[in-house]
């Protein structure tokens, strides 16, 4: 198992160096996150005692949440159902998306629409409705314009934040024969137009769900463009999909999460729709598809759990400065930055994960801005020990020296023995580095070439300033 | 009503991209609704909903003020259509700090707020609430008994593009909301 994840390794370094030397795409991302920075800060600051009691109420009820994740969940499902909702829960991908499959043929539909929705990403849920025979449109205008690209969401909340509008418009000519424009009203207006279309035809729509209500078996949907209404009312049928990590107690916690999520997500007071959903209208049918992967796992972990906390809104990764190069993409994830380090060794294997969880500077701006209070340099450590705890041979050549150091520096003769060491392994691979240079073809090598050694100093700083 | 809960809402709402408007009696605000619709360009059709919210005697007000004038060029409908220009519609009530207006699916049919690209709502003094907190204090056993509640807060937007922000991204590019 070990050994697959090790074959399976995320290459963030090697991505890193992609996306770094992509000029165009470092500019967009510098521009997209310093903007949604600013103005969530201006709307903190101007609403700072409504926010801040509103984020501990949410906590409180978050953590009674995944406390009880297993029990919550049937008693949602219960007042789910009593509402006239037909509920499914699965564990499985592919047998959730198979279910979706089924209900949209019941439909004798063809296509869907679709609202933005990251556990769909996480599920891959597009692919699977394409192979088999079922065209998924996304309607969200940054999904849209990825799922043109044929590539993922870059953002939690800006999908497209990577795409520059001269890249939308030629991307919207080449596919849809849109006139070349750089003009992002007419993009706008292009994109409505084509998508209106496919919302007054459709049989089916999809959405997320942003919050699950345990008390009620409502689900609250938050958006900006009324794409995700229009998924939940314009179509006879309605699939919402969503983890069990999306429940919440009571239906009077609702005001506590919208308060912090659209602020904390978008620097908005509120989002510009908030649809709180307990019962499909007359005539029309409603599915909830409930994902629990990995999720119970996370819960059952005492130290892990509080990833569960997490709102999705996408501040850990704006904030992040390893995010802020690679975007999304960088990490080979559905999630990247903070939030996609703490969730990805659950879902890849922890030594898949060795090089993401080193992509992480641990400067705690991520702890300091979620509004959630996740201690998220603290998960990453926890990671890291729980990686280094690993059997050697399913580590890198550069864990394995670690775990070397790490076992010689538990005694002191050792330590002493190594350390006395490291001056002349310096100094013999300044040599061999010297010897060899140009000589011989060595992999890589370009890489080190120009670099200068560091001299090693032959006293320890203690035995310089307090042996003399 | 206090003025200064209504002028803590009209900013947010602007900020939002919305416009709140006061009126002195419903024959005013059926007169503002008739200089908004001559204000939008190629009106052919526009929807006026019968609610508690906007009841029969404004809804005659503005039919016959915009009927009168243009009876030739803009149709009235009771039913949406995806080719209505502007829905004029009622509303619940106002959240001041978030610059929002709730409604409820049993009063509204909550598709007329997001289909036209231009959305008015109009209600005779609607109670105003200072936060989502206090709405949901004072009405969250109604609203968990009824199937669909939507909370507006400005038009439909989007800033997906280079983070510039575009109104009527799906649903409505001009929102306005009314009492009187």
């Amino acid at each position: 198992m070990q050994s697959n994840e090790k074959q399976n390794l995320i290459k963030v370094r090697q991505n890193s160096i992609t996306q770094l030397s992509n000029k165009k795409l470092q500019r967009n991302l510098k521009n997209a996150t310093a903007t949604t920075l600013k103005k969530r800060c201006d709307v903190i600051r101007k609403t700072s005692a409504v926010y801040e009691k509103a984020r501990e109420n949410a906590i409180d009820a978050r953590d009674n949440s995944i406390e009880n994740l297993e029990k919550n969940l049937e008693c949602f499902i219960k007042n789910a159902k009593f509402k006239g909702i037909k509920v499914f829960v699965y564990d499985d991908y592919d047998m959730a998306s198979a279910k979706i499959t089924e209900i949209i043929k019941s439909k004798n539909a063809d296509f869907t629409v679709k609202s933005k929705s990251m556990l769909t990403e996480e599920m891959r849920l597009n692919h699977y409705l394409e192979e088999h025979g079922i065209s998924p449109i996304e309607t969200d205008l940054g999904e849209f314009i990825v799922q043109l690209c044929g590539e993922l969401p870059a953002h939690l909340t800006a999908p497209a934040l990577h795409k520059s509008k001269e890249e939308v418009a030629e991307i919207f000519n080449r596919k849809l024969n849109m006139p070349l424009t750089d003009d992002i009203n007419q993009m706008t207006a292009f994109a409505r137009s084509y998508l209106r279309d496919k919302f007054l035809s459709a049989k089916v729509g999809i959405t997320g769900a942003n919050f699950a209500v345990t008390e009620t078996g409502s689900i609250a949907v938050i958006e900006n463009e009324g794409n995700a209404r229009m998924c939940l009312t314009l179509p006879q049928t309605h699939i919402a999909v969503f983890g069990a990590e999306k429940l919440i107690p009571k239906f009077s916690d609702i005001p506590n999460f919208l308060e912090i999520l659209s602020k904390s997500a978008t620097g908005q007071l509120l989002n510009a729709y908030t649809t709180i959903t307990s019962a499909p209208e007359a005539g029309h049918e409603r599915y909830y598809i409930i994902v629990t992967k990995n999720r119970f796992k996370i819960a059952s972990d005492a130290k892990m759990k509080k990833i569960l906390r997490c709102i999705r809104c996408g501040a850990c990764q704006n904030v992040c400065p390893v995010f802020q190069r690679l975007a999304s993409h960088g990490y080979e994830f559905t999630y990247g930055g903070p939030i996609g380090i703490m969730l990805a060794p659950f879902f890849k294997g922890i030594a898949a994960c060795e090089e993401m969880l080193d992509a992480s500077t641990l400067c705690g701006f991520c702890k300091s801005l979620c509004p959630m209070k996740i201690d998220i340099p603290e998960i990453i450590i926890e990671h890291r020990k729980r990686l280094a705890k690993l059997p050697a041979s399913s580590l890198s050549l550069k864990r394995i020296v670690k775990k070397c150091f790490s076992f010689s520096y538990r005694f002191f003769y050792s330590y002493e023995f190594t350390r006395s060491l490291i001056p002349y392994g310096i100094r013999f691979a300044e040599k061999l580095s010297n010897k060899i240079s140009g000589r011989f073809y060595i992999p890589f090598w370009d890489k080190f070439r120009g670099r200068n050694f560091i001299k090693a100093p032959e006293k320890t700083f203690f035995e310089e300033y307090f042996k003399k | 009503m206090s003025q200064d809960s209504f002028n803590i809402f009209a900013a947010n709402l602007n900020d939002n991209g919305g416009q709140a408007l006061k009126l002195e009696s419903a024959e005013a605000a059926a007169q503002k609704i008739t200089e908004l619709v001559k204000g939008e360009a190629a009106v052919k059709k526009i929807i006026v909903h019968i609610s508690s919210c906007l009841n029969d005697l404004l809804k005659k007000d503005i039919v016959n003020k915009i009927g009168m004038q243009d009876s030739d060029k803009i149709l009235i409908s009771e039913n949406l259509t995806a080719d209505c220009d502007i829905s004029i519609t009622g509303y619940d009530y106002i959240i001041a700090g978030s610059g929002a207006v709730a409604l409820n699916s049993m009063e509204h049919d909550l598709k007329e707020t997001l289909v036209p690209p231009v959305n008015i709502l109009i209600k005779k003094a609607p109670e105003i609430f200072d936060n989502l907190n206090d709405i949901f204090n004072a009405h969250g056993g109604d609203f968990q008994k009824i199937s669909n509640l939507t909370i507006i807060s400005g038009p439909s937007k989007t800033a997906d593009i280079e983070k510039k922000i575009v109104h009527g991204m799906h649903g409505p590019k001009k929102l306005f909301v009314m009492i009187y």
